[in-house]
């Protein structure tokens, strides 16, 4: 047992831990119930809320720890509040109580996460270093591979480059290959690497079946922004809508992920493709960021988030002892 | 794994050659780039060591031969490097135009060409018009 600025310390951080679990179960919820929605908004707004969905638990996590402590408890102006959300003893923390188990699985999760994700990083960077280094420069950019594989990626998360294999150079023409170097480029713009190894970080703290379903979006997210990244008109659209189709062609003769050939993966491709080709032939009005509504859910989260801890914290001890 | 330039240009020259020994790949570097014998002996027993090279004792010295060829190295690391678009909640860090592994439907393909196509007719009759 530990007391004082210590105590209060471990004791925001357990506040922090429950509102981020209540946030966590809220903005699932939430997603799970608006998921078939979000094709309505443009792409740019897709992602944004897609970055939202992902880093609110950390941001409404942030809020009522601040709130919670001696900062805001003490202020007269949020009396009401306190009254309805408050910690008990704040400067007592018992090392043996579940508000130390529940602190101790959240940062062995996290640090599983973290080591999990940068053993992640650390592989892909030398993979990349490897293949830079066999490489022929083409631009600061673009690096061409020699192989027969028809490929084209980016890659590297500091500096990300395109890599682009002779086989599809070989195989596509002079136009095919410049709208899959320019879409390439695009993610390099965007820096589209590193936000993704971001992305599978904070999705990695909800269940199988949101992170999958968040990857996958932010995934085909930021292919559609590529593919049309330069596209000025409808010619241009049914151009790379073509070349999408040639190279999934070509490259579906070179499978060489063998173990994935599952149902579940080729109806995940299948979806990413025509969902692809379906937004450059389209040209329907998307919906603007629905702010209004984003806010209010932000605010009412924030209230839910508050105001549970509290109870959280009395049905766990009715239920079990301190 | 990471490769110095000059690892890299060993393993490029040990691709071209027969098995060989230090000695003689100081003396093909020693008139193209210099560089002491110790050098290619240290950058031989790291690329080893980063079971890229494999090795036999013949007499006194060992004689280096690439564990890996050139094409094959490549495609492993295209493939480990894509792996994470198909395993996509594992290592998301790099976008691909599309998918290596795409083992689509030929008639869904088609028929997106197809609509393609359409689109493609109805703008051209727009045009003219």
């Amino acid at each position: 047992m530990i007391y004082d600025q210590w105590a209060l310390a471990f004791n925001l951080l357990t506040v922090g831990v429950l509102a981020f679990v209540v946030a966590n179960i809220f903005v699932s919820s939430v997603f799970w119930s608006i998921k078939g929605k979000l094709a309505d908004y443009t792409v740019s707004t897709r992602k944004s809320l897609l970055w939202l969905l992902v880093l609110t638990p950390w941001l409404i996590t942030l809020s009522v720890t601040l709130f919670f402590s001696p900062l805001f408890q003490n202020a007269s102006t949020f009396t009401w509040l306190t009254d309805l959300a408050h910690w008990h003893h704040p400067d007592i923390f018992y090392f043996l109580s579940w508000h130390s188990f529940s602190l101790l699985i959240f940062v062995g999760f996290s640090l599983y996460v973290f080591t999990k994700k940068m053993i992640v990083l650390y592989h892909n960077h030398h993979q990349v270093s490897l293949l830079r280094a066999f490489g022929t420069e083409k631009s600061k950019q673009v690096t061409i591979i020699e192989s027969s594989i028809p490929t084209a990626f980016t890659g590297g998360l500091i500096n990300p480059s395109c890599f682009i294999s002779t086989g599809l150079i070989e195989q596509t023409s002079v136009d095919e290959l410049e709208i899959i170097i320019q879409h390439e480029l695009a993610h390099v713009h965007y820096s589209d690497p590193l936000k993704k190894w971001l992305f599978s970080f904070f999705s990695a703290y909800f269940t199988r079946n949101v992170k999958h379903l968040f990857i996958s979006m932010m995934s085909l997210s930021m292919e559609q922004d590529a593919d049309s990244f330069f596209v000025k008109n409808q010619q241009q659209s049914h151009n790379v809508a073509s070349t999408l189709i040639k190279f999934t062609k070509l490259a579906a003769n070179y499978s060489i992920h063998p173990q994935y050939k599952s149902e579940l993966f080729v109806h995940f491709c299948r979806h990413s493709i025509e969902q692809r080709v379906l937004h450059l032939l389209n040209d329907k009005q998307f919906k603007p960021f629905p702010k209004g509504g984003v806010l209010i859910v932000i605010l009412l989260l924030a209230l839910i988030s508050t105001t549970s801890v509290d109870s959280l914290h009395h049905v766990v001890e009715t239920l079990f002892t301190h | 794994m990471q490769l110095g330039e000059l690892e890299k240009q060993v393993l490029e020259y040990l691709w071209k050659a027969k098995p060989t020994d230090a000695k003689q790949v100081h003396s093909y570097f020693e008139k193209n780039r210099g560089g002491s014998l110790n050098t290619i002996q240290s950058t031989l027993d790291r690329l080893f060591k980063k079971n890229l090279l494999g090795r036999v004792k013949d007499g006194h010295a060992f004689q280096y031969f690439p564990k890996v060829k050139r094409h094959e190295l490549i495609g492993q690391l295209i493939k480990d490097v894509t792996n994470d678009f198909i395993v996509e909640d594992e290592n998301s860090v790099i976008a691909a135009f599309s998918s290596i592994s795409s083992d689509l439907d030929e008639h869904q393909l088609n028929k997106l060409e197809a609509m393609i196509e359409g689109q493609r007719q109805k703008l051209q009759k727009n045009t003219e018009k």
